[in-house]
């Protein structure tokens, strides 16, 4: 029954109780305790602002303002997460336990229900805290908070069991037909899905200001209302009626009515999922080897690292840029890493300057001089911050080499530029071709810009430098989700500070510098506009040069002091 | 026969005919065989050759696509909770609970199997595979050989009647090896059957009975080491290398390594 098998409940219970035991670890040291201190007030920072941001400036709450009804309204967000739920099934398919636990499991002499019923709980655990927000989302817009609140914690829970049911239906059915629901369909669903969460979580958050001002709906009351009572609408959110019913309920009579029907449906879910007939053992495995895999990948961090190359890309000889020898050689093998297996990663970021061109160049419309002048060095500014996140492959990647790189003949500080150089060209490439394009689109030619092109590398180089050199000092992977969250949030955020202000030191210097070059120039030396700007870029250029020679060094140290025994991550 | 005497018994594994195929390639194909109480079989074959697919599909994580496995009389696919109660598996790459203490994963195992008064036994593995100083520490912060024993612990607790093992001394130093050698000879001796698979020949010819080998999913031989050289025609005091050699079809000697000057770089 829904108890499931002792053992099962002893492994939770120890893992719990390892839980605590490793938390309790990380906060024995001072730096573990501020991190976890730092974690947590970022936290509960970001709980109260969703909490408080249903609140109007009189206190009222914008959505019940709006006059459209709770109940459609919840039904058809439960829908949408179900739909989302499908798509992440397809990808999970089976029942999912970690890679480290299902062999041990499945070996065990437990039945394979109670082990659905294992994981439906430690899952339900889990949903708890996503439960907790949205519940404070929703406390402030039900008629009464805390049916609310309590209404939408078992309403995800019993989305948890949906989860799984799906999952264990779509592995017999792939079992049985081949896979039936594609990948790429699932993304679409799940894209289109989230979409739709976004939308409807936007509404209930902001209200009539998301609805009118920023989807520019004339009538968005009327609009919405008569959306939701669609008759399509209605009959597709139907099988959702009891959970909204209770998240509104307005009386204890409702709330008790509505709960007990709730708490069975949730229940009965529950059983006959753990009781579904259907052998998932080698669709489990399958999605475990595939999820650890995937874990690695985002541990590794960036997109690069979790494309895959097909063999066509595989087979094309990438050149050796930067020479022959053995700075050249672990440079080919970076590029190679960006054009074999990046190229998604690649398409994606040209997206992103585009918009980012585009955005700025709307932004700055009105003003011709800005427009031209602010802002191509906007758009380096921001492109720069994107990719150097956004397409890593720097040594975040390398943690597991880490071992075989500090054995490379090549001295530390020229193997740390090594690392980074493909990826700062990349970056750097993309940057000037924006800002290129755009100035000849628009014909917004200006000295700035080749001023701007020649600094860019050296600039890039810095940021990236830095920020290895933070990773290099104190090496995190860490994924999202997995336990040590709020240790890691601190960790991440002194990191960020660190970073910033080793960067804004870079900056001051070479800024002290040029400004006094700029004074000398216009006050002694009586120079125009574009000579200014070219010397500015003329001496800034070899000073990023040498500020970037300087990191080069203190990377190399870091290389040097890299414990492999130790720094894994 | 040295085995006549083993065909009257009943045996604590069975495999009659099982098969088994990933996207259209046979990886176990039409195997069968039987291990009897106190008996250790050596499993050998070349890389990919089903070793490690016949383990799991006995251990029950691979589902069994066709044929039969009995364990205790148990048949795994309809009765498979009581078959597995009499089986341990020690995979070749043990992955501990991260947060579970040593202790802790042997409180879990105990409680898998249905043990009371666990736990004297539990500390004497503990001690007798040298994990006394790490019995506080968690699966996190075990070495590859650490973790290598604690899977022995857990095998060993319930005093199973098949413990399945798949490359058992990887991880293991000298002193680990021949600890965990006289180990596995003391379970069989209280009656455990085993199965022993790995590419220390070596170790399959000094621990094992009876050889069963493998070859792209068959059935190459099973037998003594002593059948074996007669039925692959071996000279007499040849070697398990010789005769897995002679089994698997490689005779070819290796090539000799090209001559390069001295300090000769690329």
């Amino acid at each position: 029954m829904i108890g499931g098998d002792p053992a099962l409940r002893t492994l939770a219970r120890l893992k719990f109780r390892g839980a605590l035991r490793k938390t309790w670890k990380r906060m024995r040291s001072l730096s573990g305790l501020l991190f976890m201190a730092l974690g947590g007030g970022v936290v509960v920072l970001w709980i109260f602002s969703i909490y408080m941001s249903g609140q109007g400036d009189d206190g009222s709450s914008p959505f019940r303002d709006m006059q459209i009804e709770l109940r459609p309204m919840m039904q058809a967000v439960m829908a949408f997460f179900t739909v989302v739920s499908l798509s992440s099934a397809a990808n999970v398919r089976g029942l999912y336990l970690p890679k480290s636990e299902i062999e041990a499991l499945f070996a065990a002499p437990v039945r394979r229900t109670d082990l659905v019923r294992y994981r439906m709980k430690t899952d339900a655990w889990r949903t708890m805290l996503g439960g907790v927000i949205f519940g404070l989302i929703m406390m402030r817009r039900a008629p009464v908070p805390l049916y609310g609140f309590v209404g939408t914690l078992l309403a995800l829970l019993t989305l948890v069991v949906v989860r799984q049911a799906i999952s264990l239906l779509l592995a017999d059915a792939a079992g049985r037909f081949g896979h039936v629901f594609k990948p790429r369909l699932a993304k679409l669903v799940a894209i289109v899905g989230g979409v739709g969460i976004w939308m409807l979580v936007m509404t209930l958050v902001m209200g009539e200001r998301f609805l009118g001002d920023m989807l520019d709906l004339h009538d968005p009351v009327a609009t919405v209302t008569a959306l939701l009572e669609h008759p399509v609408v209605r009959t597709l959110t139907l099988p959702f009626y009891p959970q909204a019913s209770l998240i509104t309920a307005e009386s204890p009579q409702a709330f008790a009515l509505w709960g007990t029907v709730c708490l069975t449906i949730y229940l009965v879910l529950f059983e006959v999922t753990a009781r579904l007939p259907i052998d998932f053992r080698e669709h489990s495995l399958e999605t475990s080897e595939t999820i650890a895999k995937k874990l690695a990948n985002v541990k590794r961090g960036g997109v690069f690292s979790s494309g895959t190359v097909d063999k066509t890309v595989a087979s094309k000889r990438v050149p050796w840029f930067f020479g022959r020898g053995a700075f050249g050689a672990v440079a080919w093998v970076k590029a190679t890493e960006i054009l074999r297996k990046g190229r998604r990663g690649l398409f994606a970021s040209i997206f992103v300057v585009g918009m980012v061109s585009v955005v700025i160049t709307m932004a700055m419309a009105s003003d011709p001089e800005a427009s031209r002048m602010g802002a191509p060095l906007f758009i380096a500014v921001l492109a720069v911050l994107y990719l150097s996140g956004g397409l890593r492959v720097d040594f975040r990647g390398e943690l597991d080499r880490m071992e075989r790189i500090k054995s490379w003949p090549l001295a530390p500080p020229k193997l740390f530029a090594a690392i980074l150089v493909p990826q700062v060209v990349t970056i750097s490439s993309f940057v000037a071709f924006a800002i290129v394009v755009r100035a000849a689109l628009l014909d917004l030619w200006h000295p700035i810009i080749a001023a701007a092109l020649l600094v860019l590398p050296f600039i890039a180089f810095a940021w990236m430098a830095v920020d290895n050199l933070v990773f290099l000092f104190k090496p995190v992977r860490f994924v999202p989700g997995q336990e040590g969250t709020l240790h890691h949030t601190g960790r991440a955020l002194v990191l960020f500070f660190l970073r910033m202000i080793l960067f804004g030191l870079v900056l001051a210097a070479i800024g002290v510098v040029s400004i006094l070059v700029v004074w000398v120039a216009e006050e002694m030396l009586h120079w125009g506009e574009t000579a200014k700007i070219f010397t500015v870029a003329g001496v800034a250029a070899p000073m990023f040069l040498v500020a970037d020679w300087v990191l080069c060094l203190f990377g190399g140290m870091l290389i040097q002091r890299f414990d492999v025994s130790r720094d894994v991550g | 026969m040295e085995t006549d005497h083993l065909a009257h018994r009943e045996p604590a594994l069975s495999v009659q005919g099982l098969s088994r195929r990933f996207d259209g390639t046979l990886a176990v194909d039409d195997l069968s065989f039987e291990v009897f109480a106190g008996e250790i079989l050596g499993l050998v074959g070349p890389n990919g050759a089903g070793k490690t697919t016949t383990l799991r599909s006995v251990a029950g994580i691979l589902p069994l696509q066709q044929g039969k496995v009995a364990i205790g009389g148990h048949d795994l696919e309809t009765d498979e909770v009581e078959a597995k109660k009499g089986l341990a598996w020690v995979p070749d790459n043990p992955e501990p609970f991260e947060s579970l203490t040593v202790m802790e994963h042997l409180e879990f195992t105990a409680k898998l199997y249905r043990m009371k008064d666990w736990r004297p036994r539990a500390e004497a593995l503990i001690e007798r595979f040298e994990l006394t100083e790490k019995s506080k520490a968690m699966g996190s912060e075990l070495s590859r050989g650490m973790r290598q024993k604690l899977a022995f612990c857990q095998a060993w607790l319930p005093r199973p009647r098949v413990v399945l093992m798949d490359e058992p001394l990887s991880g293991l130093d000298p002193r680990g090896i021949r600890s965990a050698k006289r180990a596995i000879r003391e379970l069989a001796a209280e009656g455990t059957a085993v199965v022993l698979s790995s590419h220390l020949l070596e170790l399959i010819e000094e621990l094992s009975a009876r050889l069963l080998i493998i070859d792209r999913g068959k059935r190459v031989f099973m037998g003594t080491l002593s059948e074996a050289r007669v039925h692959l025609s071996a000279e007499e005091g040849s070697s398990l290398e010789d005769i897995f050699l002679a089994a698997t079809g490689d005779w070819r000697e290796p090539a000799p390594e090209p001559r390069s000057e001295p300090g000769a770089v690329e």
